[in-house]
């Protein structure tokens, strides 16, 4: 097993662990929107739902932009030249059937 | 009512802008996705948790979710939360924490599409029934797209098959030209405009009732039963709408998206996060529908209520932003659907099965061409859903869930299935579908999905008891990481 293997790995764990908890964190969630609703809770539940949207979507965004501009977005030396030369060998094959 | 004279430039000019950014994004991106199929339609398994969240809220959250689960709202109140929204994410959780991982860390490279998952866990006749019933399903996509068509057709007046042609052209040209790659980012656009208008709406509302103190009662003075656990409705009816929740197991763009993510631990992390927004953005539209029916109790329909409402709470500009969501939302969803059924029209029946000799190149031009084709299906097909986005939801959602999930989660599973199990539970499961809904008529108040369902876990079960000769073991499980 590689270096790097072994570094995917482990940091893999480290998310499902998150994940696990993160679900446990739901259940509460919905279970305290559900007491919220039920009891007709009228301050404390659109300012609940308001937190966790607003904390939920700012995060998301930053991160996202975070994440897509500097990896996702962004080909890697390798790639752009994996592109260049399939563009190369398109034209080949076009000139060979053109002929 | 008339809406077209609460519609002004203002509204149409953020409409318009929004057709052009998702436009100028799949330009900007074509480069990128046009290499071959794992760049075109897994976005070469890059994708990072955040970027995940966003294709996935996009993509699970659709017009049904904001107009369908308002009118729900109106219909059966907050117990609507308490039988479809919340038992929606919390059955969901196994397929973020278990299942969505589990694929992406030991499918092997060559699955791309769902199809290439059944001929993976079965063999390759498997995969062609499974990929000829998957194509139809695409057909659901009709009635959100109507759904966004009759919105513009609303507030323009213009000819509503104009304006289905015109989103239809968006949807499949920034789809072509950058595939997955273009969804995560449009998808991320799409997830702004709908946030950004779901807090609008509920701001609006508050502000409408002064508070929601005022917005119960007045609920509570219309119909007690709506502010209750159950509603009016009776046991079988919760359980069908607790069913529902899990037909999300059988949806193929979640398997998609596990393969476009980076890492299973992203899977994990990221759908999991999406359950705590999702449930908040659907009971939100729950709530939005049950301040409709309060606030404009003379308007003919729970449709034109809410539209009534929306039109009333937003002021100009956002009204705007508003239809866009709805667009959005639709477009979404339909571009993930017509990504998928494009690819498994081209790769997995084409290419696989008449012509193998077909180069990356030609495969991904061609899914770019089947786009358009499919495209003009699913406007066509706007022709049977006129009355409604529930008929395609009940029809469709409950064919692909039926049909699909027993040979999926099972055979993901089970180390004793056989490709004989997987094959004859699909086509049995097609034809009773079909045969039950549409020549029997549903007999005995048997729902055809609970029917199908229950066929098809027998019969898995018996023919694999049957076939099973202790061969190689194929379950996902007994794999090591890829």
């Amino acid at each position: 097993m590689t270096e790097e293997t072994r570094k995917l790995e482990k940091s893999q764990e480290k998310k499902l662990t998150i994940s696990k908890w993160l679900s446990l964190l739901v259940i509460a969630e919905y279970i305290m929107i559900s007491i919220l609703i039920l009891t007709q809770e009228s301050h404390f539940l659109p300012l609940f739902i308001g937190v966790f949207a607003l904390l939920f979507t700012a995060g998301t965004i930053f991160f996202y932009f975070k994440d897509m501009f500097s990896g996702v977005l962004k080909p890697t030396a390798e790639e752009e030249a994996e592109y260049e030369r399939m563009i190369e060998q398109n034209k080949i094959e076009q000139e060979k059937q053109r002929k | 009512m008339d809406f077209t004279n609460l519609w002004s430039s203002i509204d149409m000019a953020i409409v318009i802008v929004y057709f052009a950014v998702v436009l100028g994004i799949g330009f900007y991106l074509r480069r990128r996705a046009s290499k071959n199929m794992k760049s075109f339609f897994v976005a070469s398994r890059r994708l990072t948790i955040p970027i995940m969240i966003c294709v996935a809220v996009a993509g699970w959250y659709d017009s049904w979710s904001i107009i369908g689960v308002a009118e729900c709202g109106a219909l059966y109140g907050v117990s609507i939360i308490f039988v479809y929204v919340i038992p929606g994410v919390i059955l969901r959780l196994p397929l973020a924490i278990w299942i969505g991982p589990l694929v992406r860390n030991k499918i092997p490279d060559w699955v791309v599409t769902f199809p290439d998952l059944f001929e993976y866990l079965y063999d390759r006749k498997t995969k062609l029934v499974q990929a000829c019933a998957f194509l139809p399903v695409v057909l659901y996509e009709s009635a959100p797209l109507l759904a966004a068509g009759q919105v513009l057709h609303m507030v323009t007046g213009l000819n509503i098959w104009l304006l289905l042609c015109l989103t239809a052209a968006v949807i499949i040209l920034y789809t072509s030209l950058s595939g997955m790659f273009g969804l995560a980012v449009t998808d991320m656009v799409q997830f702004l405009i709908m946030g950004v208008a779901t807090g609008a709406v509920i701001l609006g509302i508050y502000s409408y009732f002064d508070g929601f103190g005022n917005l119960f009662d007045q609920i509570e003075a219309y119909n007690p039963n709506f502010l209750t656990l159950k509603g009016e409705m009776s046991g079988a009816e919760m359980f069908s709408w607790i069913i529902s929740a899990v037909a999300m197991y059988a949806n193929a763009q979640c398997y998609q998206r596990f393969g476009a993510s980076k890492t299973g631990g992203d899977v994990a992390v990221s759908y999991t996060l999406m359950m705590c927004f999702g449930g908040i953005f659907s009971i939100t539209w729950v709530f939005a529908g049950m301040a409709a029916l309060i606030a404009f109790p003379e308007a003919t329909s729970t449709s034109e209520q809410f539209w009534a409402m929306i039109f009333t709470v937003l002021p100009v500009g956002m009204r705007g932003l508003f239809v866009a969501a709805i667009i959005a939302a639709v477009m979404s969803t339909a571009s993930a659907d017509m990504l998928l059924a494009a690819s498994i029209l081209m790769t997995n029946i084409i290419k696989d099965f008449l012509k193998p000799d077909m180069t990356e190149r030609q495969n991904v031009v061609g899914t770019k061409i089947a786009l358009w084709v499919i495209g003009g299906f699913i406007v066509l097909g706007t022709i049977f859903f006129q009355d409604g986005i529930s008929k395609a939801y009940y029809y469709i959602g409950g064919f692909q869930a039926s049909v699909f999930m027993i040979p999926l989660l099972v055979g993901l599973y089970y180390k004793k299935k056989t490709p004989a199990a997987g094959f004859w539970t699909l086509i049995i499961c097609v034809v009773l579908y079909i045969s039950w809904e549409f020549i029997l008529g549903a007999p005995f108040g048997l729902p055809s999905n609970v029917v199908t369902m229950v066929t098809s876990f027998v019969l898995f079960m018996i023919i694999s008891k049957l076939t099973y000769k202790g061969d190689e073991d194929k379950s996902l499980e007994s794999n090591s990481i890829q």
